[in-house]
Protein backbone atom coordinates (compact mmCIF):
# COMPACT_ATOMS: atom_id res chain seq x y z
CA UNK A 1 0.00 0.00 0.00
CA UNK A 2 1.22 3.58 -1.42
CA UNK A 3 2.38 5.84 1.97
CA UNK A 4 1.12 9.50 1.96
CA UNK A 5 3.49 11.72 0.56
CA UNK A 6 5.49 13.94 2.71
CA UNK A 7 8.26 16.52 2.91
CA UNK A 8 10.85 13.36 2.46
CA UNK A 9 9.42 12.34 -0.87
CA UNK A 10 9.42 15.87 -2.16
CA UNK A 11 13.02 16.17 -1.21
CA UNK A 12 14.49 12.74 -2.39
CA UNK A 13 13.11 13.73 -6.01
CA UNK A 14 14.69 16.86 -5.93
CA UNK A 15 18.03 15.35 -4.63
CA UNK A 16 18.11 13.36 -7.35
CA UNK A 17 17.08 15.52 -10.36
CA UNK A 18 19.67 17.48 -8.56
CA UNK A 19 22.73 14.77 -8.64
CA UNK A 20 21.08 14.47 -12.88
CA UNK A 21 21.69 17.86 -13.71
CA UNK A 22 25.03 17.92 -11.91
CA UNK A 23 26.01 14.62 -14.14
CA UNK A 24 24.70 16.48 -17.29
CA UNK A 25 27.03 19.19 -16.82
CA UNK A 26 30.02 17.45 -16.02
CA UNK A 27 29.76 14.40 -18.60
CA UNK A 28 28.19 16.41 -21.16
CA UNK A 29 30.22 18.50 -23.88
CA UNK A 30 27.50 19.88 -26.02
CA UNK A 31 26.48 23.49 -24.21
CA UNK A 32 22.90 23.66 -24.99
CA UNK A 33 22.79 20.14 -23.41
CA UNK A 34 24.88 21.84 -20.02
CA UNK A 35 22.61 24.33 -20.07
CA UNK A 36 19.12 22.50 -20.11
CA UNK A 37 21.56 20.03 -17.25
CA UNK A 38 21.71 23.45 -15.25
CA UNK A 39 17.87 24.12 -15.71
CA UNK A 40 17.40 20.91 -13.87
CA UNK A 41 19.36 21.64 -11.23
CA UNK A 42 17.30 25.06 -10.66
CA UNK A 43 14.18 22.76 -10.81
CA UNK A 44 15.33 20.79 -8.31
CA UNK A 45 16.40 23.85 -6.40
CA UNK A 46 12.69 25.12 -6.36
CA UNK A 47 11.32 21.94 -5.42
CA UNK A 48 13.13 22.36 -2.45
CA UNK A 49 11.96 26.06 -1.71
CA UNK A 50 8.51 25.02 -2.30
CA UNK A 51 8.60 22.02 -0.48
CA UNK A 52 10.02 24.12 2.82
CA UNK A 53 7.62 26.51 2.06
CA UNK A 54 4.18 24.44 2.40
CA UNK A 55 5.77 22.19 5.12
CA UNK A 56 7.72 24.68 7.71
CA UNK A 57 5.46 27.28 9.47
CA UNK A 58 8.23 29.74 10.07
CA UNK A 59 8.87 30.16 5.99
CA UNK A 60 5.23 31.18 5.28
CA UNK A 61 4.75 31.77 1.64
CA UNK A 62 8.53 32.83 1.54
CA UNK A 63 9.57 29.64 -0.56
CA UNK A 64 7.27 30.06 -2.85
CA UNK A 65 8.43 33.89 -3.77
CA UNK A 66 11.98 32.46 -3.55
CA UNK A 67 11.08 30.13 -6.19
CA UNK A 68 9.23 32.67 -8.59
CA UNK A 69 12.78 34.85 -8.04
CA UNK A 70 14.32 31.76 -9.06
CA UNK A 71 12.45 30.60 -11.81
CA UNK A 72 12.71 33.58 -13.68
CA UNK A 73 16.65 34.36 -12.28
CA UNK A 74 16.89 31.25 -14.62
CA UNK A 75 14.95 32.10 -17.49
CA UNK A 76 17.78 35.33 -17.50
CA UNK A 77 20.89 32.55 -17.05
CA UNK A 78 19.74 30.87 -20.09
CA UNK A 79 19.12 33.81 -21.80
CA UNK A 80 22.65 34.98 -20.75
CA UNK A 81 24.03 31.58 -21.23
CA UNK A 82 22.79 31.24 -25.14
CA UNK A 83 24.11 34.18 -25.99
CA UNK A 84 27.48 33.70 -24.85
CA UNK A 85 27.12 30.59 -26.57
CA UNK A 86 25.82 31.84 -29.84
CA UNK A 87 29.58 34.69 -29.21
CA UNK A 88 31.81 31.52 -28.96
CA UNK A 89 30.01 29.41 -31.94
CA UNK A 90 30.22 32.40 -34.29
CA UNK A 91 34.37 32.26 -33.80
CA UNK A 92 34.56 28.84 -33.40
CA UNK A 93 31.78 26.43 -35.85
CA UNK A 94 30.96 24.38 -33.00
CA UNK A 95 29.51 23.54 -29.93
CA UNK A 96 31.83 21.16 -27.78
CA UNK A 97 33.11 22.81 -24.87
CA UNK A 98 36.13 21.66 -25.10
CA UNK A 99 36.85 23.55 -28.08
CA UNK A 100 36.44 26.56 -26.16
CA UNK A 101 39.27 26.50 -23.82
CA UNK A 102 41.35 29.20 -25.67
CA UNK A 103 38.07 32.02 -25.57
CA UNK B 1 -4.24 8.90 -1.26
CA UNK B 2 -4.59 10.94 -4.74
CA UNK B 3 -1.64 13.00 -4.16
CA UNK B 4 0.54 9.75 -4.17
CA UNK B 5 -1.30 8.27 -6.98
CA UNK B 6 0.06 11.51 -9.04
CA UNK B 7 3.08 11.93 -7.63
CA UNK B 8 4.90 8.79 -7.96
CA UNK B 9 4.64 8.17 -12.13
CA UNK B 10 5.25 12.10 -11.81
CA UNK B 11 8.32 11.30 -10.58
CA UNK B 12 9.14 8.45 -12.29
CA UNK B 13 8.74 10.38 -15.34
CA UNK B 14 11.09 12.93 -14.13
CA UNK B 15 13.44 10.98 -13.18
CA UNK B 16 13.47 8.69 -16.47
CA UNK B 17 13.22 11.76 -18.58
CA UNK B 18 15.76 13.79 -16.93
CA UNK B 19 18.11 10.54 -17.40
CA UNK B 20 17.25 10.17 -21.22
CA UNK B 21 18.25 13.86 -21.78
CA UNK B 22 21.64 13.82 -20.52
CA UNK B 23 22.27 10.44 -22.84
CA UNK B 24 20.16 10.75 -25.88
CA UNK B 25 22.40 11.43 -28.36
CA UNK B 26 20.71 13.85 -30.76
CA UNK B 27 20.22 17.59 -28.85
CA UNK B 28 16.76 17.47 -30.09
CA UNK B 29 15.49 14.27 -28.17
CA UNK B 30 17.67 16.01 -25.04
CA UNK B 31 15.36 18.85 -25.72
CA UNK B 32 11.94 17.19 -25.98
CA UNK B 33 13.07 15.16 -22.61
CA UNK B 34 14.07 18.31 -21.07
CA UNK B 35 10.16 19.68 -22.21
CA UNK B 36 8.48 16.84 -20.40
CA UNK B 37 10.50 17.18 -17.39
CA UNK B 38 9.85 20.85 -17.11
CA UNK B 39 6.08 20.02 -17.53
CA UNK B 40 6.47 17.40 -14.79
CA UNK B 41 8.19 19.50 -12.03
CA UNK B 42 5.67 21.98 -12.89
CA UNK B 43 3.24 18.94 -11.74
CA UNK B 44 5.16 18.81 -8.35
CA UNK B 45 4.71 22.37 -7.93
CA UNK B 46 1.12 21.97 -8.34
CA UNK B 47 1.34 18.86 -5.78
CA UNK B 48 2.47 21.37 -3.38
CA UNK B 49 -0.08 23.54 -3.58
CA UNK B 50 1.85 26.07 -5.64
CA UNK B 51 -0.57 26.97 -8.23
CA UNK B 52 0.67 30.09 -9.51
CA UNK B 53 4.24 28.61 -9.27
CA UNK B 54 3.12 25.94 -11.32
CA UNK B 55 1.93 27.94 -13.98
CA UNK B 56 5.25 30.31 -14.26
CA UNK B 57 7.22 26.93 -14.72
CA UNK B 58 4.80 26.08 -17.05
CA UNK B 59 4.79 28.94 -19.17
CA UNK B 60 8.83 29.88 -18.78
CA UNK B 61 10.00 26.73 -18.93
CA UNK B 62 7.55 24.85 -20.86
CA UNK B 63 7.38 26.82 -23.54
CA UNK B 64 9.52 30.31 -23.52
CA UNK B 65 12.23 28.17 -22.82
CA UNK B 66 12.33 25.28 -25.14
CA UNK B 67 11.50 27.93 -28.00
CA UNK B 68 14.32 30.01 -26.93
CA UNK B 69 16.78 26.27 -27.05
CA UNK B 70 15.37 25.25 -30.17
CA UNK B 71 16.23 28.51 -31.55
CA UNK B 72 19.88 27.66 -30.57
CA UNK B 73 19.79 24.34 -31.77
CA UNK B 74 18.52 25.83 -35.83
CA UNK B 75 20.73 28.78 -35.23
CA UNK B 76 24.11 26.69 -34.77
CA UNK B 77 23.42 23.56 -36.56
CA UNK B 78 23.96 21.41 -33.53
CA UNK B 79 23.24 17.69 -34.42
CA UNK B 80 25.08 15.42 -32.38
CA UNK B 81 27.06 15.12 -29.59
CA UNK B 82 30.71 13.92 -29.26
CA UNK B 83 30.90 10.57 -27.23
CA UNK B 84 32.26 11.68 -23.69
CA UNK B 85 35.17 10.35 -22.22
CA UNK B 86 34.98 9.79 -19.10
CA UNK B 87 38.38 10.34 -16.91
CA UNK B 88 40.23 11.70 -14.11
CA UNK B 89 37.65 13.48 -11.66
CA UNK B 90 34.55 13.41 -13.62
CA UNK B 91 34.59 9.58 -12.94
CA UNK B 92 34.90 10.16 -8.90
CA UNK B 93 31.52 12.65 -9.43
CA UNK B 94 29.91 10.25 -11.43
CA UNK B 95 30.21 6.71 -9.27
CA UNK B 96 29.52 9.64 -6.17
CA UNK B 97 26.38 10.78 -7.96
CA UNK B 98 25.44 7.18 -9.14
CA UNK B 99 25.59 6.01 -5.50
CA UNK B 100 23.61 8.78 -4.58
CA UNK B 101 20.74 8.90 -6.82
CA UNK B 102 20.41 4.32 -6.16
CA UNK B 103 20.36 4.85 -2.41
CA UNK B 104 18.09 8.16 -3.45
CA UNK B 105 15.84 5.75 -4.87
CA UNK B 106 15.76 3.00 -2.61
CA UNK B 107 14.62 5.47 -0.15
CA UNK B 108 12.24 6.57 -2.04
CA UNK B 109 10.87 3.31 -2.01
CA UNK B 110 11.38 2.42 0.47
CA UNK B 111 8.91 5.47 2.43
CA UNK B 112 6.29 4.43 -0.68
CA UNK B 113 5.56 0.97 1.21
CA UNK B 114 5.80 2.14 4.36
CA UNK B 115 9.06 0.47 5.16
CA UNK B 116 10.18 2.80 6.94
CA UNK B 117 8.66 4.33 10.22
CA UNK B 118 6.94 7.60 9.63
CA UNK B 119 9.31 10.54 9.79
CA UNK B 120 8.54 13.94 11.12
CA UNK B 121 7.03 16.49 8.33
CA UNK B 122 4.53 13.59 6.99
CA UNK B 123 1.73 16.19 6.92
CA UNK B 124 1.97 19.58 5.42
CA UNK B 125 1.39 22.53 8.30
CA UNK B 126 -0.70 25.09 6.19
CA UNK B 127 -4.04 24.57 4.98
CA UNK B 128 -3.29 25.89 1.47
CA UNK B 129 -6.02 27.48 -0.89
CA UNK B 130 -5.07 29.47 -3.86
CA UNK B 131 -6.31 33.09 -3.11
CA UNK B 132 -4.12 32.74 0.14
CA UNK B 133 -1.36 32.23 -2.24
CA UNK B 134 -2.12 34.71 -4.73
CA UNK B 135 -2.67 37.15 -1.98
CA UNK B 136 0.48 35.77 -0.20
CA UNK B 137 2.97 36.24 -3.20
CA UNK B 138 1.52 39.85 -4.01
CA UNK B 139 2.10 40.98 -0.52
CA UNK B 140 5.26 39.45 -0.79
CA UNK B 141 6.66 40.93 -3.50
CA UNK B 142 5.31 44.85 -2.89
CA UNK B 143 6.32 44.71 0.69
CA UNK B 144 9.03 42.49 2.58
CA UNK B 145 10.63 41.81 -0.81
CA UNK B 146 9.87 45.16 -2.93
CA UNK B 147 13.96 45.59 -2.97
CA UNK B 148 14.58 42.65 -4.47
CA UNK B 149 11.74 42.59 -6.91
CA UNK B 150 13.07 46.36 -8.22
CA UNK B 151 16.70 45.14 -8.29
CA UNK B 152 15.29 41.68 -10.53
CA UNK B 153 13.49 44.59 -12.55
CA UNK B 154 16.62 46.40 -13.41
CA UNK B 155 18.50 43.06 -14.04
CA UNK B 156 16.09 42.28 -16.50
CA UNK B 157 16.41 45.37 -18.23
CA UNK B 158 20.09 45.18 -18.25
CA UNK B 159 19.70 41.74 -20.34
CA UNK B 160 16.90 43.02 -22.80
CA UNK B 161 19.05 46.34 -23.30
CA UNK B 162 22.79 44.08 -23.38
CA UNK B 163 21.66 41.03 -25.62
CA UNK B 164 19.23 43.92 -27.73
CA UNK B 165 22.26 45.92 -28.54
CA UNK B 166 24.94 43.65 -29.16
CA UNK B 167 22.52 42.00 -31.61
CA UNK B 168 22.63 45.02 -33.88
Amino acid sequence: MLSNIGIYHYLTLALILFITGLCGVVLSKNVIKILISIEFMLAAVNINFTTFGLYCKNLAFDGYIFALFYIAIGAVELAIGLYIFYAMYREKQTSDIEDYGDV
Amino acid sequence: MTTALIFYPTALIIIIFSILTILAKKIVYSLISAIVVFMATGLIFYLLGAEYNAVIQLTIYGIAVPVLLAMAIMFTDVKHEKHAIITGARKYVIITAAILVIMSLVYLAAIAVNITPNPPFSDANTNLNSFRIFDAITDGFFTSYLAAFELFSLLLLAVVAGVSDNAK
